[in-house]
């Protein structure tokens, strides 16, 4: 959103950088909605799937223009995941409930 | 939550991690006024504090319940946890008041707050309103 600026000090980044181990992980984003932390993150793992029941939100993740290779995002329901068992290294709730 | 974690564990990896960043309201703080989201204005180098946004905090404490009983029950270590005070910067109280509507919808600021952001804002136009909120950020290893 214009005019609004969330974490220019990126303190969350740093602490992302220092604890997680991302390099080569294929994360699943739980509740990704607008895919603010797919996008940051997206430079740094194997693959990203980002799944949210909001249509709105994951329209606004497309429109970041993340790399298709890398992220995909998709309308799915947390508690009834449509992946495979042992699928993912990652598994992000970044701001779900 | 409760559903959501249980299913991360099935996709997850033997040694495959959970990120959970979440606004941190704990229990143990109730409704006190120094543990909400914090507004300031921001005038040059000078920080006035306006007020503050309340919620109904019982979803994030049923979430670290939540979490809390997958470390009991040994599907899952904390490897890390720290809290940070993350920052959001609204240039006008236009954008403020948007963005509260789309994101915050659920936080309340008390009449006398809203007088004050406004006053405030009135008396410096230039001002940046800055909200801040304490995060925390835990690891968790799948067992």
């Amino acid at each position: 959103m214009k005019g609004v600026r969330v974490d220019p000090e990126r303190r969350e980044m740093r602490l992302l950088k220092r604890h997680v181990p991302f390099a080569g992980a294929r994360v699943l984003d739980i509740g990704c909605g607008d895919g603010r932390l797919s996008n940051r993150i997206r430079n740094w793992v194997h693959s990203i799937v980002g799944i949210d029941l909001s249509e709105r939100d994951l329209r606004r993740a497309h429109g970041r223009k993340l790399l298709d290779d890398v992220a995909k995002f998709a309308v799915a329901d947390a508690s009834r995941l449509p992946f495979q068992d042992r699928s993912f290294d990652l598994a992000l709730f970044s701001w779900s409930l | 939550m409760g559903h959501a974690l249980h299913e991360a564990f099935r996709v997850l990896n033997p040694g495959g991690c959970v990120l959970d960043i979440r606004p941190y309201f704990p229990v143990s703080q109730g409704n006190r006024r120094d543990a909400r989201q914090q507004v300031f204005c921001q005038v040059e180098k000078e920080e006035i504090h306006v007020g503050t946004l309340a919620r109904d905090y019982v979803d994030f404490h049923f979430a670290d319940r939540v979490l809390a009983e997958a470390v009991r029950d040994q599907r899952f270590v904390v490897n890390c946890r720290e809290v940070i005070r993350f920052r959001y910067y609204h240039d006008s109280l236009a954008t403020f008041d948007l963005y509260r509507a789309d994101k915050w919808d659920k936080a309340h600021m008390s009449v006398s707050d809203r007088r004050h952001l406004e006053r405030t804002m009135l008396r410096h136009p230039a001002t940046v309103i800055r909200v801040e909120l304490p995060v925390q950020f835990r690891v968790l290893t799948k067992v």
